[in-house]
């Protein structure tokens, strides 16, 4: 038994086998960035063929980042890393200046750990909300709810955006206990929860008139939110706050998939569609947020803290001699 | 861009050009002279490449830390102060044979992307945009000189310069490792996710892996000598592909900075 032990451990540390697998790694992930991933599986079929794109598809390569293979590469570094670290450990205690390396190699595991562990103790959800919007989070299970108050964009004086705030109050059981103003770096944290600043975008209210009878309507500005009217028709509708000085709205209706009537249409005017019409009544721009709640992040920040103090005390006392290496071959 | 920042920029080039010109000649007829001038030009370009970063900064209110063709700026000044120091500190004439040719190459590129100062966008106004770009210049400007010495080692080998090969690998390494952290605590902050696996950031870990091999291998004495040195050369090609070759094949999240 101990003997089985020793083996397997002069296995993790061994340098050669620790050089492959970090090689293995490198490889892996450049695969990994060249191949698009988590495309749906005819895209792979369709781009490398039958036979490749089944092979990628068996390997997991689609996802590779997650297949079994590149994890189990992950988790055996992380045996190698704490078997060398507590090695490594011993050693400082008899020469301190290997401490730096002792923390930069701690520091890791954390990070390595969390990488693995992140996905599946991390909870999130999307919220679009325009102003005074109340979004019940806590019935998803987070602590408390958000109340979209204000949204605004900043612009530079050549018109690209500069900055979006969303002003916010939390609110815990009913009664309101924080205000904040969330933006692009600077996210909201509270109660082990964040919500960051992600996007934007119009709502557009309207109506559908077919003889006297009205249907209201929301759809959101864009080609790529259509609104299906019915089990047949579609709408989609796209926008402009400014559009040869006023508001307009481009929007086209689809039956069956084709499009049937296409038109630019004031804000609050009437407009033509087949046996019907259609008025946009007015816009309201949303807020695009995102609400996360990662319990790991205290551990991958320790992670991140012990690692750079680490390199940072390597750095500022050198401890290595090395031997001249006059051999050209290397050799051990 | 002011009249500062284009003549500044054009002096700089042609400092360059010719300070390679000068080494180039200098490596045939082993001229001390040559070398000796072709340092000061070198000298000369840094500083007119500092007027330069200066000027740019001036005209546009911010540091010139948001785009791709400023951060070469900065590798090139970065890699041209750890040069001018290591050919004076270690009696190496010979080094400026084989970094100027980096730096003209570099300088080339960057007259390639010119363009004007832009304001910045959302998510890069953070302060960690200064600090993530302040280690990748540290980190890839001694990457860049530790090639260097790698190149002139494989040409002409001595222990001393095998190293200074090493030190400098192991300093870049330690920038290396702060500039990926720097980026994740940032990626949080900004998109909600320290981690993502996006083109940019892989490749940055795979030249973090590349010089980690380099490390362990050297100091465990897998590997020495001339095959250390071609570890290094290749984890530079890497480098180089990742601040660059990324932006234009692969895209991802940072193609904000270009």
């Amino acid at each position: 038994m101990k003997e089985i032990l020793k083996r397997l451990k002069d296995h993790f540390t061994s340098l050669p086998h620790v050089l492959l697998v970090l090689g293995l790694i490198a490889v892996a992930s450049a695969l990994g960035t060249i191949i698009p991933q988590e495309r749906p599986a005819w895209f792979y079929l369709e781009r490398y063929g039958e036979f490749w794109g089944n092979f990628l598809l068996r390997l997991g390569i689609n996802n590779l980042f997650k297949s079994w293979w590149y994890v189990l590469a992950e988790v055996w570094l992380l045996v190698s890393l704490a078997l060398c670290t507590y090695d490594r450990a011993r050693l400082a205690w008899r020469r301190p200046s290997w401490w730096g390396l002792a923390l930069t190699h701690a520091g890791l595991i954390l990070i390595l750990v969390s990488l693995l562990v992140t996905p599946y103790v991390t909870r999130k959800t999307s919220v679009e909300a325009v102003p005074g919007q109340m979004v019940s989070l806590s019935s998803q299970h987070f602590p408390f709810d958000l109340k979209v108050e204000d949204f605004r964009i900043e612009h530079y004086p050549d018109g690209t955006p500069k900055q979006y705030y969303t002003k916010v109050s939390v609110w815990e059981k009913g009664e309101k206990v924080r205000e904040a103003t969330i933006s692009v770096n600077h996210p909201l944290s509270f109660q082990g929860v964040k919500v960051y600043q992600m996007d934007y975008g119009w709502l557009l209210k309207g109506r559908i008139i077919v003889g006297d009878r009205t249907t209201p309507f929301t759809v959101e500005s864009g080609p790529e939110h259509p609104l299906a009217l019915g089990p047949f028709h579609q709408l989609v509708a796209e926008y402009y706050p400014n559009l040869q000085g006023r508001p307009q709205v481009f929007y086209a209706f689809y039956f069956q998939g084709n499009p049937v009537k296409m038109g630019l249409l004031p804000l609050g005017k009437e407009g033509e569609l087949p046996g019907a019409k259609i008025v946009f009544d007015r816009a309201e721009q949303y807020t695009g947020l995102e609400v996360k709640k990662n319990p790991a992040l205290p551990f991958t920040f320790a992670g991140f803290i012990l690692a750079s103090l680490g390199v940072v005390a390597h750095l500022l006392r050198h401890p290595r001699r090395i031997k001249p290496g006059t051999n050209e071959e290397g050799g051990d | 861009m002011s009249p500062w920042e284009t003549q500044s920029f054009t002096l700089a080039f042609i400092a360059f050009i010719l300070s390679l010109a000068f080494y180039a000649v200098y490596y045939w007829v082993k001229r001390e002279n040559l070398a000796r001038l072709a340092y000061y030009l070198l000298a000369l370009g840094i500083l007119a490449l500092s007027v330069n970063i200066l000027a740019r900064s001036i005209t546009s209110g911010r540091w010139p830390f948001a785009n791709t063709y400023e951060f070469l700026l900065l590798l090139l000044w970065g890699a041209g102060i750890a040069a001018l120091y290591a050919v004076k500190r270690y009696h190496l004439p010979d080094l400026g044979v084989y970094l100027s040719p980096v730096l003209v190459a570099l300088m080339a590129y960057a007259f390639y992307l010119r363009r004007a100062a832009a304001p910045l966008v959302p998510a890069l106004q953070s302060y960690w945009l200064q600090l993530h770009v302040a280690t990748a210049i540290v980190a890839y400007g001694a990457f860049t000189l530790a090639f260097a010495l790698a190149v002139m080692y494989l040409r002409r080998p001595h222990p001393n310069l095998e190293r200074l090969t090493y030190y400098t690998i192991a300093f870049g390494f330690a920038f290396q490792t702060l500039l990926l952290i720097t980026g994740a605590v940032w990626a949080e902050e900004v998109w909600g996710a320290w981690w993502s696996w996006d083109p940019k950031e892989t490749w940055a870990l795979i030249t973090w892996v590349v010089y980690a091999l380099y490390l362990h291998g050297f100091t465990r004495g897998y590997w020495r000598g001339r095959k250390a040195a071609w570890v290094a050369v290749i984890g530079f090609l890497v480098m180089l592909f990742t601040l660059f070759g990324v932006n234009y094949l692969l895209g991802g999240l940072h193609s904000e900075y270009r």
